[in-house]
């Protein structure tokens, strides 16, 4: 980490983050954070867990030994203040109430990272404060462009749901979530809807009834991770669904929840477009943690 | 008698059409010739599948939790003397409800093994209880006590595990305010016997239940070995609420309120006391479940939550009218 220059941001909360000398001990309390700062060149002093994982591996081997401090929604402040950071890289809803102990440790940072304009957004203004302005414009820029290349080659006609939780009912995503978001780029549609308070980031979707699941009836499922067997599957309805009938229900990464780093929005657009048009889009190369694969 | 009869009349017959109306109304709305077509087979595959796999077992179901609660409820306040016992008061319910959420939180069960966990959990809570309330014999007070006791005690472990259970803490929160959405064969399979058997037993026993709502020496005078019978309705009480948690979640308020108000529609000594508040609760419950379904349309509010917004009205009532 070499970055010197002073820099002011004003973060998603509208506070005014300052380093007189730059980010050189940067700890990301997301898995954004590190997405994007080894995206950018550089390395997290510490990074935060990976869903069930410690650590996100699919960005690469450079984050092997680096400390895990928590959760992005429970971090251990000891911990954090022992590595004596000089920037905290954070998603907002997860830390903001606990803003006040972070600043006490060094300047922190906190984005909101819901949908596809907050990612542009996240990664530019934390390029910026980092000291990589132009790379992070770089970044969005391709991502921009492949989202239009993607867009022009996606032959539409497709339906989908993004479904989480192992209970009875699913919750599915509503279209300004970032995976869910990336359904419209591929001309497809996400059953899921749009929000019904879209000024408002929260919620991110709804519990859908099965009743409601079965007349919608989407061409492909994507079910987000989970470690055991989902309720909603085990209802007598579930194999009368389309998707499953075709043998088009796929389980993904847990990188589909935290997709606004650079790497995991490009990975999740490469691998919906596979899933949604198998004979127009390649699978792209994936680590075995975010693979995606059949449900059986 | 005569009047009795017209009131069980009256509650079956609104069961049957509020059976039937649920069956119409949901995201895919029927009509009664459309449930025609479907008894005679010709109804359309997604009408077949709607009704058959969705709206019928949820419909079961509904009956079954309404019934159970409100005969474990009735049960309670009549073995225990006290007015506002209900089936949770033996921590039935928060020992199905630990158990469960131990088990989504620390070890990742799969979904469909969490009743089965929840129903060991309610019994083991419930004969915690009587285990803590024992002493040589089991005194009402003492019951209380004690259940209040082992209530508090999964109440607070629950709590503490939900503030450690991460991504599972949303499913965690929805399980726990009680719902039958996605519901289907499957809880009415694993359930119905736990409920069923119990609730036929206890009101084939209806004289010694009629005994215990009597003083214990009266009852002892008229030959009834009140500890015996006792422990034996708690236990039908405690087997009744478990399986009702374990597919359910926590329903609450129906098993307190339903018996106050099946008191002043029948006496409680009549015979048919106990199958009367039965009815009465399924009907309730099942009225419930369709706001549930309907009130936040397409989405579905908690069961729990509506039962609480109709009970706890109901309860206020009856304590103000109990005061004056």
């Amino acid at each position: 980490m070499a970055t010197v220059q002073a820099a002011t941001i004003t973060d998603d909360r509208g506070v005014a983050v300052t380093l007189p000398e730059g980010a050189n001990r940067v700890v990301a309390i997301s898995t954004f954070g590190s997405d994007l700062m080894l995206a950018l060149g550089l390395k997290p002093l510490a990074v935060t867990s990976f869903g069930p994982f410690s650590r996100p591996d699919f960005l690469g081997p450079e984050l092997v030994g680096v400390p895990v401090i928590g959760s992005r929604a429970q971090v251990n402040m000891e911990l954090l203040s022992e590595i004596e950071p000089d920037l905290i890289l954070a998603i907002r809803r997860y830390t903001e109430k606990n803003a006040s102990q972070f600043e006490s440790i060094a300047p922190y940072m906190a984005l909101d990272l819901v949908t596809l304009a907050d990612s542009l957004r996240g990664v530019q203004l934390s390029g910026d404060i980092l000291g990589k302005s132009a790379e992070a414009t770089a970044l969005n820029k391709q991502f921009q462009q492949q989202l239009a290349e993607f867009k022009q080659r996606a032959p539409g006609g497709v339906s989908a749901a993004l479904l989480v939780t192992s209970s009875e009912t699913p919750f599915i995503y509503h279209d300004h979530f970032i995976s869910a978001d990336l359904l419209g780029y591929l001309n497809a549609e996400n059953i899921g809807g749009a929000s019904a308070t879209p000024e408002q980031a929260l919620p991110l979707g709804y519990r859908m009834g099965l009743e409601e699941l079965l007349e919608q009836d989407p061409d492909v499922i994507f079910l987000f991770a989970s470690n055991k067997k989902r309720a909603f599957t085990l209802n007598p309805i579930w194999p009368y669904l389309r998707a499953v009938r075709n043998g088009r229900v796929y389980e993904v990464g847990h990188h589909w929840k935290e997709a606004a780093g650079p790497q995991a929005r490009a990975l999740i657009l490469q691998e919906m477009a596979h899933r949604l048009y198998p004979n127009q889009f390649a699978l792209p190369a994936l680590s075995a943690q975010i693979q995606s694969r059949p449900y059986r | 008698m005569l009047l009795s009869l017209r009131y069980c009349l009256l509650i079956v017959a609104l069961l049957v059409l509020l059976f039937v109306a649920a069956l119409l109304v949901g995201h895919q709305t029927l009509t009664v010739p459309d449930l025609w077509l479907l008894v005679q087979g010709q109804a359309t595959p997604l009408q077949k599948i709607v009704v058959w796999e969705l709206r019928i077992p949820r419909n079961l179901l509904a009956l079954l939790v309404g019934a159970a609660l409100a005969t474990a409820g009735a049960i309670m306040q009549g073995v225990t003397r006290n007015p506002l016992a209900s089936p949770g008061l033996t921590g039935v319910v928060a020992g199905a409800s630990f158990v469960i959420v131990l088990l989504v939180s620390v070890w990742s069960v799969d979904a469909h093994w969490l009743p089965a966990a929840g129903f060991v959990g309610g019994i083991g809570a419930g004969c915690l209880t009587f285990y803590l309330a024992w002493q040589g014999r089991l005194l009402p007070l003492r019951i209380v006590l004690a259940g209040v006791a082992v209530t508090a005690l999964c109440a607070a472990i629950s709590t503490a595990l939900l503030l450690f259970s991460g991504a599972e803490a949303g499913d965690l929160f929805f399980w726990l305010a009680g719902g039958l959405s996605g519901r289907g064969w499957l809880q009415v399979e694993q359930s119905w016997y736990w409920i069923v058997f119990p609730m036929l037993l206890s009101f084939a026993l209806v004289q010694r239940f009629n005994l215990l709502l009597l003083d214990d020496d009266i009852a002892r005078s008229l030959g009834l070995a009140v500890g015996r019978w006792r422990l034996l309705f708690l236990l039908l009480a405690v087997l009744m609420t478990a399986a009702v948690v374990s597919v359910a979640g926590p329903v609450g308020f129906v098993g307190l309120v339903i018996p106050h108000i099946s008191k002043r529609l029948l006496s409680q000594q009549h015979p048919f006391w106990l199958p009367f508040t039965a009815l009465l609760g399924a009907l309730i419950l099942l009225c419930a479940d369709l706001l549930a379904r309907l009130s936040a349309f397409p989405q579905e509010i908690p069961l729990g939550v509506i039962t609480a917004l109709l009970g706890g009205p109901w309860l206020l009532l009856l304590i103000r009218r109990g005061l004056n």
